[in-house]
């Protein structure tokens, strides 16, 4: 009886071991000086693509401004776009219950950042119903094949992502007005593949850097965790083109052809610095919603 | 690009086929082998299904539904052979009903098995449900209301060496609706109930249980940005003593390093902890509970949220109470990231003949549950170490979470009359609780007479009238139902939830509905129709958001 006991317990000792991974400094995969093992991750990105053309990757972070932990989402997208550079674009899409209004009196959470196409991905995917935050990442369903994937696994999705190969290359222009705040966006969309497939094109309209109420877990319970100035990041404000977007393949499309939509006299609100406003376009699959190519530029180049 | 989960092959509709073929060859070739025994087995199972046709509301706020009608609908069936046993559970989601996962989407058979036992080994193979001690480190299990179902897909062994001697272990991936996770659980569990031991303990008057498990999940580490645990490992020991009218339960168990989308990717350990201590006589109960849990979300995902892929479960410790106002507008969920509680409960019966026992004797149950924060200090390592914090073990923070005091009263009055009545003071911190940034703190007085009036053998009437006050969140509430049952066989029911106190005069709004059941033999139906209001349904400490709608609801249950 007492072997046996004894056997047991030196069964679980050894499992406990073998099953355990405890993780030493540095938890991070991303270090600097000489011992940086980790190559920029730029140079990771295959070399020999069509017009020397990559795929980018639209992180779309649905958040909201009483969303306490929100701000650790941003977070994490601020530090994969460090990590993989121009290669991946973020949007802040304040949509569902938690971009609502604050109804009690005074001055915080009054600022609607909420958009109607924010309202309508948020209404067709159930972003809230999940739980903010949550997001996109190019609308893939590379995680659990579920569209909504939690921000620590967007760093994840991006990997697994990173080396596709793009089918389209967007060319963004903008020309803007700055005495009528009148913009004008030019989107050329040239097929790199024959494509056989329906595809439309989106354009947002996005703020960097607002200044505004957000509630804040980070901090300590109790009033510190509203944050007054906090820098809300790559919001969301408008669709140039509607929730949807427009039609650039209906059926079919040659490899080397080009669609070119252009967007005239969209004007730019006046509570929205203009210095600090870019265009995002990005093409969907309409069957699968998935992101095939996504761009961004500034208003003012 | 490859998904991860592309070699493991989800039960979807065209396994089904195959299956079905498997359990019918199973039964087929179990009484063939046994075609000298005359014992050819049984079929037994259930089925139940929830269809609702919904109204466009835009004055309670209910959801448009495109479809305009949606189901639930679930069948079990199983055969049992002597020590044999194999079943499986289709469910069909067309759409799934408001307020549940849109993960459950489509039909299939996500739950299918086949065990046998023999000379104290017992063996499962496919799915299953389990649970370690009170499941600080394991437990899963299907709670269908709520769409809670981390059923294991894998091999179970459950062994008794010796008399008192319970071993288990497990391996498996967990159900994530018509799909799994993509971690694997490996867990031990022995158990020594010790007066089974031998005829010396057997004779003892104390009983004494004890313990332990260890439970591991793997799962790939493809984060770019931070060096994650791929095992991730975690242990507990239970001890469970009991004496005459005097048991004592107590559990602790231990996480390593575990970062998640829930505790936000720090690397602290997990712990929890759960004491009980209960007092039992003719007339009398005690049960006096204390809970501690710090960073002890464990799922076999580190990026699951909602209810998906728990391994484990951590107990609420609070009354789940079951009159309407009560139970679903400020309903207490356990915060996996840290809270510390105690509940105490009494349950007296005042003896008949006595002036407050009267003729029949009058129940009491005076119920008390607290929780607050745990007390931690902020390392602001965020980005270095991401420890996060570190916290007493024994020292609670100063933000309450809950407090729920009620007392409830149950007195027969006649041959005829019954009646409970009930008080209930709740403390809610709707913003931790619920997640509901801005919400604040509500504060509330709920009280409830429920009497039951029986007309004749067969026929009775049973009435109920709530009122909840609070100044904060939606602020007062009242509700009358109105039930009639014929037994055995029909019952009708109105009910009448009005928001009298809102704010919003727009609001002040009565949510009316109706019901009428049938129930012969081993079928029921039931028909309801009007309007519900947004709430949080739990069970168990665990909850799921429904939205409010109006429409008609169909229920048929039925066994064979």
């Amino acid at each position: 009886m007492r072997k046996f006991l004894k056997n047991i317990f030196y069964f679980l000792l050894i499992t406990s071991f073998c099953a355990c991974d405890f993780v030493d400094q540095p938890f991070s995969e991303i270090q600097t000086g000489n011992n940086d093992p980790v190559p920029p991750i730029t140079d990771t990105i295959p070399p020999v693509i069509q017009d020397t053309v990559i795929r980018k990757i639209l992180i779309e972070d649905f958040t909201g401004h009483t969303c306490g932990n929100c701000p650790a989402a941003a977070n994490t997208a601020k530090q994969i776009q460090d990590l993989y550079g121009k290669k991946v674009i973020v949007v802040g899409v304040h949509s569902g219950y938690f971009a609502k209004l604050s109804t009690v009196a005074g001055t915080k959470y009054k600022t609607d950042f909420r958009t109607i196409a924010g309202e309508a991905y948020n209404n067709l995917w159930k972003n809230d119903v999940a739980g903010n935050p949550n997001g996109f990442v190019n609308r893939s369903k590379i995680i659990n094949s579920n569209i909504i994937i939690q921000p620590s696994a967007w760093g994840q999705a991006v990997e697994l992502l990173k080396n596709a190969l793009p089918d389209f290359k967007i060319e963004l222009i903008t020309v803007y007005d700055a005495g009528t705040r009148s913009l004008k966006t030019i989107a050329k969309n040239k097929a790199l593949n024959n494509l056989s497939k329906k595809y439309n094109l989106v354009v947002y309209l996005i703020e960097d850097n607002v200044q505004d109420w957000q509630k804040d877990y980070s901090f300590p319970s109790g009033p510190q965790q509203d944050v007054e100035n906090y820098m809300h990041r790559h919001v969301l404000r408008d669709n140039i083109n509607g929730t949807w977007g427009e039609e650039i393949v209906a059926t079919s499309l040659a490899a080397g052809d080009s669609v070119i939509k252009t967007y005239n006299n969209y004007l730019i609100n006046p509570s929205w610095k203009a210095n600090d406003c870019s265009v995002v376009a990005y093409i969907y699959d309409v069957d699968t919603y998935e992101i095939m190519q996504a761009e961004e530029v500034h208003i003012i180049p | 690009m490859k998904n991860k989960n592309a070699i493991f092959i989800p039960l979807k509709n065209s396994n089904l086929l195959c299956l079905s073929t498997f359990i019918f060859c199973a039964i087929f070739c179990s009484s063939s082998v046994f075609s000298q025994d005359k014992d050819v087995g049984s079929i037994h199972g259930n089925f139940q299904t929830d269809v609702q046709y919904y109204n466009v509301d835009t004055v309670i706020g209910a959801p448009i539904v495109p479809e305009k009608l949606l189901m639930n609908g679930f069948a079990n069936i199983i055969y049992t052979k002597g020590n044999f046993n194999a079943g499986l559970r289709y469910e069909s989601y067309m759409n799934a009903l408001q307020g549940f996962d849109p993960g459950f989407k489509g039909n299939g058979i996500p739950f299918r098995y086949a065990s046998y036992s023999l000379d104290g080994l017992d063996v499962t193979v496919g799915n299953f449900y389990e649970q370690f001690g009170t499941g600080l480190i394991l437990r899963t299990y299907e709670e269908r209301g709520l769409g809670y179902d981390n059923a294991f897909d894998g091999i179970r062994v459950k062994y008794s060496p010796l008399s008192g001697i319970y071993l288990k272990g497990i391996i498996g991936r967990q159900r994530l609706f018509f799909d799994y996770g993509p971690g694997i659980v490996r867990g031990i569990d022995g158990e020594i109930m010790l007066n089974e031991l031998s005829e010396y303990f057997s004779e003892m008057k104390t009983r004494i249980t004890v313990g332990a498990s260890f439970v591991s999940k793997f799962q790939r580490d493809q984060d770019p940005i931070y060096n994650l645990p791929e095992n991730v490992g975690s242990f507990g020991g239970r001890l469970n003593i009991s004496r005459g009218k005097i048991s004592l339960l107590s559990e602790y168990a231990y996480k390593i390093n575990d970062p998640s989308a829930v505790n936000q990717y720090i690397y602290r350990h997990g712990e929890a902890m759960f004491l009980s201590a209960s007092y039992s006589q003719k007339g009398l109960g005690i049960v006096i509970a204390a809970k501690r849990i710090d960073n002890m979300n464990f799922r076999s995902d580190r990026n699951a949220t909602a209810n998906n892929l728990n391994i484990n479960f951590l107990p609420a410790l609070t009354k789940q109470h079951v009159y309407n106002l009560a139970a679903t507008l400020y309903p207490y969920a356990t915060q996996f990231n840290g809270e510390m509680g105690i509940q105490g409960d009494l349950i007296y019966t005042i003896k008949k003949g006595t002036l407050l026992g009267g003729k029949y004797g009058t129940g009491l149950n005076i119920n008390y549950s607290a929780v607050n924060n745990i007390h931690t200090v902020p390392l602001d390592d965020l980005n270095e170490k991401r420890i996060g914090y570190t916290s007493d073990f024994f020292t609670p923070g100063d933000e309450v979470f809950f407090r729920d005091f009620n007392v409830e009263l149950t007195k027969k009055i006649s041959k005829r009359i019954k009646m409970n009545l009930m008080y209930v003071n709740f403390v809610y911190n709707m913003e931790v609780v619920q997640g509901l940034g801005g919400k604040g703190t509500v504060y509330a007085d709920v009280a409830i007479a429920d009497i039951s009036f029986k007309l004749s053998d067969k026929s009775s009437i049973r009435t109920e009238l709530q009122s909840l006050t609070t100044k904060q969140d939606l602020g007062n509430w009242a509700t009358g139902i109105l039930e009639y049952t014929y037994s055995p066989s029909w019952f009708v029911a109105v009910m009448d939830q009005y928001n009298y106190g809102n704010t919003n005069p727009d609001q002040r709004i009565h949510y009316v509905t109706g019901s009428v059941g049938y129930t012969k033999k081993a079928n029921r139906f039931m028909l309801t129709y009007g309007r519900q209001r947004a709430g949080i349904f739990c069970i168990g400490g665990v909850c799921r958001n429904v939205p409010a709608s109006n429409g008609l609801t169909l229920t048929i249950t039925s066994s064979f």
